[in-house]
C-alpha cells in the first residue's frame, strides 16, 4: 500500500512531462528544387485548407521558417505556376508525416511526379 | 510425430499471433472531434451515475480522484479532415461527498462536489494547457446539497451542474458555458434523478438497487444478495435532436465477488458492452475486469483492466472507451482512488461489504509519553528504596498502586492547604 502510494506520487510527477522532451509543433522550411514557381503550401481538409508556408518560391529559392501545430500525418498541397498555360495548378502531395521539431523539405518534380523529401 | 509437431507449432504461432494483436495493435487509437464534442454530455451523466451510486442514506462520505497518464503523443491521436494529429488526451477528476447529522435531529446534511477537467491538446499538461490550434479543454462540475434520514432510508438532493469549455477549436461543434439544475431522491432501493437546462428537460434516471448490501444495512449472503441492480436513464440530447436511453444491469453471480454488467444504449438495440468484474474482496476496492465492447460497425473489442487502491491499468476497457472519447487500442494508466465511508467503516465505490480493516490507534505523543513513564517509574523505584531504608515520616502521602496492566498510578494527596483572603 505504501509502495503504491509512493509509486502514484512518482506517477503524478511524470504526468505531463513529455512536452519537455518532444516538440508539439513543427518549424517547417522548404526549398523549391523544381523548375516551376511554387506558392501557398497548405494542409488540405475536406472543406477547407490551412496555409502553412505562404511564401511564393521561385525555382531554387528557400522559404522562411514557419512554426505550426502540425505534428502527425497530414494531406499537403501547394500551387505550381505552369508558364505554358499561364495558370496556377494545385498539386496534391498526399499524406506526409511530421514528427515535431525542425523539418527541412525539398520539393522536386521528375517525369511529371512531384516529391516532397523531408530531411 | 511430425503431425503432432506441426500441430504444436501451428498452435504456438496462433497464440503468439493473438498476443501480438493484443499488445501491438496494428491501428493505434484515434479520437474523433465528434466524440470529444459529446464528452460534456458523457461526463455529466457519468457524474450523475457516480453520485447515484454514492447517494444512499447512511453514507457518511465519498472521496475519489483520478489522473490519467498518457506518456506518448501517439497514444491518443486526433483524426480530423486535415489528417492525424499527434497529441494527448487529458482527464483529471475529483469527487467528494460528506454527510453529517444535524445535531441530534436524525437528519443528515450532505455536501457534494464532482469535478472533471478533460480534453485533447497537442501538449500534455497537469494544470496549464498549451491551448494548441486543435485543442478542446472543458471542465464539468456538479455541486449540491443532500438531506437524508437514515432511519427512514430516505434522502433528497438538489444542485447545479456546470459545463465550462475553456477552448473549443474550429474542428469541434460549437459549445458555450451551460448551467444545469438537477434533483435526486432515494428511498430504500429506489432512486430517481433528473436534470434540466433552464426549463428544458435533459435526463431522468431510475435506479433499482435491489441487491442486498451490508454497507446499506442489508445482508452479507443469501438469496437477496443475488438480486440485480437496474439503472435506466432517458436523455434529451440537444446535439442530435434525438432522445436516447441507457440501460445497465449489474448482477452478482458469485458471493458478491464476481459480477456481470450489461450496458446498452437505445434505440441502438444492441448491447454496447458487457463486463465481467472480479473483486477479491466485496468492498470493491480492488478489481480485475474483462470487458467486451461492441462497436457501431458490429466489431467486438475485448479488453480488461486492473484497479488497485492507487493505480488503475487497462487496455480496451469498456469504461475507458465510454468515458475517454472512444479511446481504444492503447494502454491506459491512471492514478485512481475511490473510497466511501459509512458507519465509521470504509468501502469502494458501489461496494457490497465493508473493507476488512485493521484498527490501530495512533498516538503522536507515544514516544514522549513512554519516556515520561519510564522516568517516573525509575523515580518511583528510587523513592521506594529510600522509603524502605530510611522509614521517615512525610507530610504528604504518596501511594503507588499497580493495576492489572502493571501501569503505575500515582495519587498525591496534599494536606494543610489554607485559603487566605487578600486584603
Amino acid at each position: 500500500m505504501k509502495r503504491l502510494a509512493v509509486l502514484s506520487i512518482f506517477f503524478v510527477f511524470c504526468c505531463s512531462c513529455t512536452h519537455l522532451v518532444l516538440d508539439s509543433s513543427v518549424r517547417f522550411q522548404v526549398r523549391n528544387d523544381s523548375d516551376f514557381t511554387l506558392a501557398k503550401l497548405s494542409v488540405q481538409g475536406d472543406s477547407s485548407y490551412k496555409v502553412w508556408i505562404p511564401d511564393t518560391l521561385l525555382p531554387g529559392k528557400t522559404s522562411k521558417v514557419y512554426e505550426e501545430d502540425w505534428v502527425g500525418s497530414f494531406n499537403i498541397v501547394f500551387y505550381a505556376f505552369d508558364s505554358a498555360s499561364n495558370k496556377w495548378t494545385k498539386i496534391d502531395l498526399g499524406t506526409i508525416s511530421f514528427d515535431g521539431g525542425s523539418s527541412f523539405g525539398e520539393i522536386s518534380q521528375k517525369d511529371g511526379i512531384w516529391h516532397l523529401k523531408i530531411r | 510425430m511430425t503431425g503432432v509437431r506441426n500441430l504444436l507449432l501451428r498452435m504456438a504461432s496462433r497464440i503468439f499471433g493473438c498476443a501480438a494483436i493484443l499488445f501491438f495493435p496494428a491501428s493505434a487509437a484515434k479520437i474523433s472531434p465528434e466524440a470529444l464534442s459529446l464528452g460534456s454530455a458523457q461526463t455529466r451523466d457519468l457524474q450523475f451515475r457516480e453520485f447515484g451510486e454514492v447517494f444512499h442514506p447512511g453514507t457518511e462520505g465519498y472521496l475519489s480522484f483520478g489522473i490519467n497518464y498518457f506518456p506518448l503523443p501517439s497514444q491518443a491521436e486526433l483524426s480530423t479532415s486535415y489528417g492525424t494529429h499527434k497529441g494527448y488526451v487529458a482527464r483529471y477528476n475529483f469527487a467528494g461527498y460528506f454527510s453529517e447529522e444535524m445535531g441530534k435531529s436524525g437528519w443528515d446534511l450532505g455536501l457534494l462536489w464532482w469535478f472533471e477537467r478533460h480534453g485533447w491538446d497537442s501538449e500534455d499538461f497537469l494544470l496549464f494547457p498549451h491551448y494548441g490550434e486543435f485543442a478542446l479543454i472543458r471542465t464539468v462540475q456538479t455541486a449540491g446539497l443532500a438531506i437524508t434520514r437514515p432511519s427512514l432510508d430516505l434522502g433528497i438532493a438538489i444542485g447545479v451542474q456546470y459545463s465550462n469549455p475553456e477552448i473549443v477549436s474550429e474542428v469541434y461543434n460549437l459549445e458555450s458555458d451551460s448551467l444545469y439544475e438537477w434533483g435526486a431522491a432515494v428511498w430504500g432501493p429506489i432512486s430517481l434523478q433528473s436534470s434540466f437546462h433552464h426549463s428544458d428537460f435533459r435526463h431522468v434516471r431510475l435506479s433499482l438497487n435491489m441487491e442486498s448490501k451490508q454497507v446499506r444495512g442489508g445482508r452479507e449472503s443469501g438469496f437477496f444478495t443475488y438480486l440485480p441492480n437496474i439503472n435506466a436513464a432517458m436523455f434529451n440530447r440537444s446535439q442530435d435532436d434525438k432522445d436516447s436511453a441507457r440501460l445497465s444491469i449489474e448482477q452478482n453471480i458469485f458471493r458478491q465477488l464476481l459480477y456481470v454488467e450489461l450496458t446498452g444504449y437505445f434505440p441502438d438495440k444492441d448491447i454496447r458492452f458487457a463486463s465481467l468484474k472480479y473483486y477479491p474482496d466485496p468492498s470493491k476496492v480492488v478489481s480485475f475486469d474483462v470487458t467486451c465492447y461492441k462497436k457501431e460497425n458490429g466489431d467486438l473489442l475485448w479488453g480488461g483492466g486492473v484497479s488497485l487502491p492507487f493505480l488503475r491499468l487497462s487496455y480496451n476497457h469498456a469504461d475507458d472507451i465510454e468515458n475517454l472519447f472512444g479511446l481504444h487500442g492503447t494502454f491506459v494508466a491512471q492514478i485512481h482512488f475511490a473510497i466511501a465511508k459509512a458507519d465509521e467503516k470504509f468501502f469502494g465505490l458501489n461496494g457490497s461489504r465493508f473493507a476488512p480493516m485493521e484498527t490501530k490507534s495512533f498516538d503522536p505523543d507515544f514516544d514522549k509519553k513512554k519516556e515520561e513513564r519510564e522516568k517516573r517509574e525509575n523515580k518511583e523505584k528510587q523513592t521506594t528504596t529510600t522509603e524502605t531504608t530510611s522509614d521517615s515520616k512525610t507530610t504528604s502521602q504518596t501511594e503507588t498502586r499497580q493495576d492489572a496492566n502493571k501501569k503505575p498510578i500515582k495519587e498525591i494527596t496534599a494536606k494543610g492547604i489554607k485559603r487566605e483572603k487578600v486584603q
